[in-house]
Order: C-alpha cells, then sequence, then structure tokens
C-alpha cells in the first residue's frame, strides 16, 4: 500500500497539474483559430539581427497548425509547465518531515529502497499521464477547427517531453533526500531549470544539445529526427539521480 | 536465567556533530520480558530505540534485536516485521482517516491479527472514520497502540507510551500492555519518565545516564542491591569516605550531626559489618526506592 | 478485588501479592481447596507483570500455602499444609503483639520498632548466610 501513500501524498499536485495542462491544451487549439486572423495583420518584420530573425521565424511556423502547436504547446506551454510540475511531483519525498509520519514510515517492514522506489514510480507515472493526456487532446480536439494533427507526433513529442522533463523530476526528487522540507527542493530544482534555460536560449544553435531542446522535440519537427541520444542521455541522467537519491537515503540517521 | 536474549546492545556509541549520544551502552532484554528504560531527557534513550529498528546507525558498537543485527537492511526489514514500534511522538499520517490507517498498515503485515484489531477498535471506542490529524492526544497513542500491538509482534518497542495522557487514560495502556504480554507472550522494551509505571509493571530495568547504562538487570534484583544503612552515633558522627569501608558498591556517604548514612548499591551485609566496627549506637538498614535508585545512578558527573 | 499492590512501597511486589494472599487465607475469604485468580486476570485486573503473578504463585507454592495443577490453575493448598502455616502465624502474631507491646511501654515509638524490626531481619539474614543459624 505504499503506492496509495505516495498517490496521497502527490494526488492534488497531479490533479491540479492535469486540470491546468488539460485547459492550456484545449486554449492552444481555439487561440489558433486567433492567432490566424492576427498573422495577416502583422507588418512584415525585417530581419535584424537574431532576435528578429527569430521573430520572422516564428510568424512562418505559426501560419501552419502543425507548427503553431509545435511552438506554443510542445516548445512553450508543455515544457515550460510540464518542467514546474515535474519539479512539484518530485518534491517533497515520503521520508522528509513536510510529510510527516516519516518514524512510523521506518518503522515498516520494508526497505529505505522500496520507499523510494514506490514513490518514484508513482510520482514518475503521474508526470507521463501530465505530459501525455493533454497533449492526446490536440489531434482529438483539432477537427473541431478543422484541422488534423498526427497522434504519431504527439505521442513522439509527448514522449520527448517526458523523458526530458524527468530530469527535473528526479532533480527535484534527489534534493528532497537532502532537504527536509518542501520549498528549498522546489526552489533550487526551479532555479536550475531557469538558469538552463537562459543558457540554452543564449547560447544560440549550439543550444541544441540543451535539455529543454530535446523536450521540445525539434529535431523531430523539423526533421523527423527522433533524438535519440538526447532521450537516452536525459533517461541516464534521471536514472543517476534516483540512484543516487536511494543512497543518500541509505545512509541518512532519522 | 536462559531465556534467549530479544534485545542486545553491546557498546553501542553514536555521535552526531560533535555531541556524543550514546557512549559505549551495553544492556539486554531477555524473551518474555517487560524492561523498563528510564533516563533524563537527552540521556539517549530515543536514540537507542532508533538504532535498535534501524532507523539510525551507530557510530561503533552492535545492536541485536532476535539475533539479527540491526544495521543490515535486509535484517532490519525482518526486525521490524516482528517488531511493534510507538514513537514518542505518536508520530503518524495525519491526512488519513483512523480505518486508513488501519489498513494500510494491516497490508504490510501477513501475521496481523484482525481479532486484536476489532477487540481494540471496540475498546479503545476509536472514530474509524475522524483524520488522525482531528484526534485527540490520547486517541492518537490509542491508534498508535493498536497499531504496534495488532501486528503479532514478538516485540514491542514503545518510546514513553503514556506521557502526555491523564492518569486514567495512562493506567489503560500500562493494562493494555501488561495484558498483551499475558496474551501473547510478547516482550516489552519501554522508556518512561514515570517511575511509578516501572515499578507496577516491569521486571526488568535499563537506566542510561550520558549514554551509558548505569543500572542494568532483573528489576527485584536490582532493588535487593540497593540499601541505604543508617548509622547513629553517641557523638559526632565519624568523617569516613566510600574507601575506609573496603566493600565496593558504595554510591554515597552522608554525614549530619550524629548520622552517618552510607547508600550501597551491591547489597547491606558487608556494609553492615564494617559499620558496627565504628561502634555506632544503632544500626538501621532501609530499602531504596526504585525512584531514589534512579536519583542516585544519573546524578551529574563532574 | 481482592488483592491490591502498591508498586511503590520499597517491598516487592511479588512479596505483597504473597502476603495477601496469605492473609486472605487466615482472615477466611480463601479457604483450602478455593481456586485463586488464574495469573494472566490477576495481572490484567491489578495492572502487573504477569511474570511477576508468576512468581508469587511459584513461591507460594514452594511454601505449601497453594498448589499448581497443572492446566487447572492455582487452588488453596489442602487442611494440612495450610493449617501449618496459618497456625505459625498465629502464634507470630502473639509473639509480635507482646513484643510491640512491652516496646511502646518502654516509650519506643511505632516508627522506631518498624526499624528495629527489619534491622535485625538483616541482621539476621546475613548471620544465616554465614552459616550462623539454623531454622
Amino acid at each position: 500500500m505504499l503506492w496509495y501513500k505516495s498517490w496521497l501524498e502527490t494526488r492534488w499536485r497531479f490533479l491540479i497539474g492535469f486540470a491546468v495542462l488539460a485547459i492550456m491544451a484545449c486554449g492552444t487549439i481555439y487561440d489558433y483559430l486567433a492567432v490566424q486572423k492576427l498573422l495577416p495583420l502583422a507588418p512584415a518584420i525585417e530581419p535584424t539581427g537574431e532576435l528578429g530573425r527569430r521573430l520572422k521565424e516564428a510568424v512562418e511556423i505559426e501560419r501552419e497548425f502543425r507548427g503553431f502547436v509545435w511552438l506554443q504547446w510542445f516548445r512553450q506551454n508543455l515544457t515550460q509547465t510540464g518542467t514546474l510540475f515535474a519539479v512539484l511531483l518530485g518534491s517533497g519525498g515520503l521520508l522528509s518531515r513536510s510529510s510527516g509520519g516519516a518514524l512510523f514510515t521506518l518503522s515498516l517492514p520494508v526497505t529505505r529502497r522500496d520507499l523510494l522506489t514506490t514513490r518514484a514510480a508513482v510520482g514518475l507515472t503521474e508526470f507521463f499521464a501530465l505530459a501525455l493526456v493533454p497533449s492526446l487532446l490536440i489531434p482529438l480536439l483539432a477537427p473541431s477547427i478543422g484541422q488534423t494533427y498526427s497522434i504519431v507526433d504527439a505521442l513522439i513529442h509527448a514522449l520527448c517531453i517526458f523523458l526530458g522533463g524527468s530530469v527535473f523530476f528526479s532533480l527535484a526528487f534527489l534534493l528532497s533526500t537532502a532537504f527536509d522540507d518542501l520549498w528549498r527542493p522546489l526552489v533550487v530544482a526551479c532555479g536550475i531549470g531557469l538558469v538552463l534555460a537562459v543558457v540554452e536560449t543564449a547560447a544560440g544553435s549550439a543550444g541544441r544539445v540543451g535539455l529543454f531542446h530535446v523536450m521540445s522535440g525539434e529535431s523531430y519537427f523539423r526533421s523527423g529526427a527522433i533524438p535519440w541520444i538526447g532521450m537516452l542521455v536525459a533517461t541516464a541522467l534521471s536514472a543517476g539521480m534516483l540512484y543516487a537519491s536511494t543512497v543518500n537515503i541509505a545512509r541518512r540517521d532519522f | 536465567m536462559s531465556e534467549p536474549l530479544v534485545v542486545e546492545a553491546v557498546d553501542l556509541r553514536k555521535q552526531y556533530d560533535g555531541t556524543h549520544a550514546l557512549r559505549g551502552l551495553s544492556f539486554a532484554v531477555p524473551a518474555g520480558s517487560i524492561c523498563g528504560f528510564l533516563g533524563r531527557n537527552g540521556a539517549g534513550k530515543t536514540t537507542t530505540i532508533k538504532v535498535l529498528l534501524g532507523m539510525t546507525r551507530a557510530s561503533s558498537g552492535q545492536a541485536r534485536v532476535f539475533g539479527l543485527a540491526s544495521d543490515d537492511a535486509n535484517a532490519g526489514v525482518e526486525i521490524r516485521r516482528r517488531t511493534g514500534f510507538v514513537s514518542d511522538e505518536k508520530d503518524l499520517y495525519d491526512y488519513m482517516t483512523v480505518a486508513d490507517i488501519i489498513r494500510f498498515t494491516a497490508s504490510f503485515y501477513p501475521r496481523w491479527r484482525a481479532d486484536l484489531e476489532q477487540h481494540y477498535i471496540r475498546r479503545f471506542e476509536l472514530p474509524l472514520y475522524r483524520v488522525v490529524k482531528a484526534l485527540s492526544r490520547g486517541m492518537r497513542t490509542r491508534v498508535a497502540v493498536l497499531l504496534a500491538l495488532c501486528r503479532g509482534a514478538e516485540l514491542l518497542v514503545l518510546d514513553e507510551p503514556t506521557s502526555g495522557l491523564d492518569p486514567a487514560a495512562a493506567e489503560d495502556v500500562l493494562q493494555t500492555i501488561v495484558s498483551h504480554v499475558a496474551a501473547e507472550q510478547a516482550t516489552v522494551f519501554f522508556s518512561t519518565h514515570q517511575i511509578a509505571e516501572v515499578d507496577q509493571i516491569a521486571d526488568r530495568v535499563v537506566i542510561i545516564d550520558s549514554g551509558r547504562a548505569v543500572v542494568s538487570g532483573a528489576l527485584d534484583d536490582v532493588r535487593a542491591r540497593f540499601r541505604r544503612v543508617q548509622l547513629v552515633f553517641e557523638g559526632e558522627a565519624p568523617d569516613v569516605t566510600a574507601a575506609a569501608f573496603r566493600s565496593p558498591g558504595i554510591e554515597r556517604i552522608d554525614r549530619r550531626g550524629r548520622v552517618l548514612t552510607v547508600l550501597s548499591s551491591a547489597g547491606v551485609e558487608a556494609v553492615v559489618e564494617e559499620a558496627r566496627s565504628l561502634n555506632p549506637v544503632s544500626v538501621d538498614v532501609v530499602p531504596v526506592t526504585l525512584k531514589e535508585i534512579f536519583l542516585e545512578s544519573v546524578k551529574v558527573e563532574n | 478485588m481482592l488483592f491490591r499492590t502498591n508498586p511503590s512501597s520499597g517491598v516487592p511486589i511479588y512479596l505483597q501479592l504473597m502476603e495477601q494472599v496469605k492473609h486472605a487465607i487466615e482472615t477466611g475469604a480463601l479457604k483450602p481447596g478455593d481456586q485463586l485468580p488464574g495469573i494472566r486476570p490477576l495481572a490484567e485486573e491489578l495492572v502487573m507483570n504477569p511474570n511477576t503473578v508468576a512468581k508469587a504463585y511459584r513461591e507460594l507454592e514452594h511454601e505449601g500455602v497453594i498448589e499448581l495443577r497443572h492446566g487447572a490453575g492455582a487452588f488453596v493448598a489442602g487442611q494440612a499444609r495450610g493449617r501449618k502455616v496459618t497456625e505459625a502465624i498465629r502464634a507470630g502474631q502473639g509473639i509480635v503483639a507482646t513484643a510491640v507491646e512491652r516496646l511502646r511501654a518502654r516509650g519506643v515509638s511505632d516508627e522506631e520498632i518498624r526499624r528495629l524490626f527489619e534491622a535485625e531481619l538483616a541482621g539476621l539474614a546475613k548471620a544465616a548466610r554465614s552459616g550462623g543459624l539454623g531454622e
């Protein structure tokens, strides 16, 4: 019944995240209509500098539904909000003082590894649902505005979000084994996320090896190339941090 | 005397950031006994309990429960499968209801006693659908006790089980413990500040002070060993030191006017013999209460 | 409730229980052949350690005051044995009464009388150990 306890502890974060992302996904679809009306009104932008170039590129991409979905939903909203909820779901832990009953939990006949594994599994499953289900709403609802969106595209992008975002989940998870309260792992993980985002943006084309780049599935969008290496590295990073969490907890005194 | 040892601590030491919580603690608890664990605040009681249950790792020394090493991860699971625990904070899951937490806990113990569960729910009048957070201190303790007793455990480790309870509720907890031991043949290791509780239900005692066991053994033996011998003299009592008595276990000598009082922890015969050689007018032997034994044993050492 | 023990009095609880059983037999509250409460129910009722109850019962059996019948429980010993103990105690009561009366006549207070008895018992215990007095 550790699953049940983990669920009880994370369910509100999960349900709120689910609601928020579902609404945003729906919003994306209907936003497309609004954007389509606005685009012709945008004055022609001369490509002045990096920023100008990007703006022009964005406008071009968004003319198409597929491009719009990629830019607005996968690259922006789901990546950002998804990262936030990945961190939220990874924080707290079963044994921190914030969740209460730590000594009671430790008096149960389970190893600390089991405790952590269960909590991580539940959290990651929830995050996977957060990445996948709202994304599937897009191909589901696209016909209502006369568009179509490939389910395969949705699946692959959702997978990228999940694997990339799981790095942040694992980071928050690891930090929760070091800090006892709910807030510090959250703040530190989000902080690291922000720094990473800034670095990736500033790095320009070199940012193609960045984590957020993998999450957004840009290479798949542009050329259909699934970012296997990036996904593998992200998975390895997550696994490494989760393993480090079990080591951390194993040697800790309560 | 050939009872197997359910709990064995051998020279346990524990250091936390410079403070020495345990400094060579050694004691044993034989099967079927009820052992009272006394000590001042900060003496190391809770640390000891945490070491026994694998929540904290000792810096050195050995702790064995059921003959298994407490600091081994797998052995620890086996130990906890057979042990019922109540923490001093009665720390439970605030957000679960009473029924939920019972079902949750039961799922971990194949030997869970559903009959005892029903019995205690009735006896303690537990509000099954109230959230743990909303329970009074007494109710919380009762829930914690139920969760510990229904596991089919051979050993109960209770950290201050009656703290914060009114006398009636405390007596109820003690009676629950006693009837469980009588019916299920469990061993109990409980810490408390109430010496009267140890007097009442324990048959073994461990007194811990500054991380060491200063008194340990069968309660009747401990009580028999400590005696106060009062010598009255014609004139001023002689100024003798413990060394002059040439017998071991002289804990204290008080001199007041014509009266010399000797506290011995090693029986009284040798003291009485020595005492007679001082030519007192009278020799009185008085038993010492456990409270006095405790207070004498935990005097601050310089 | 027939018995009551005081854990903090300094006298070992099992001794208190033994004394109370004997007293109950003397006063006739328990007659030869009567069954004593079981160890478990008695421990629960008095909220005391079952091992202590068991010890008291064992000692009482050793002294011949009660009989432990395997599987059936504890019973007050039959006529002959019980009476011997009761008679000794009754005689003792007389001896003690006389001694106390005499000491009081000399102006010794009750508290001092009690101390004298305890000291004497402690001294006797020591002497018996060194093989001095026989019983």
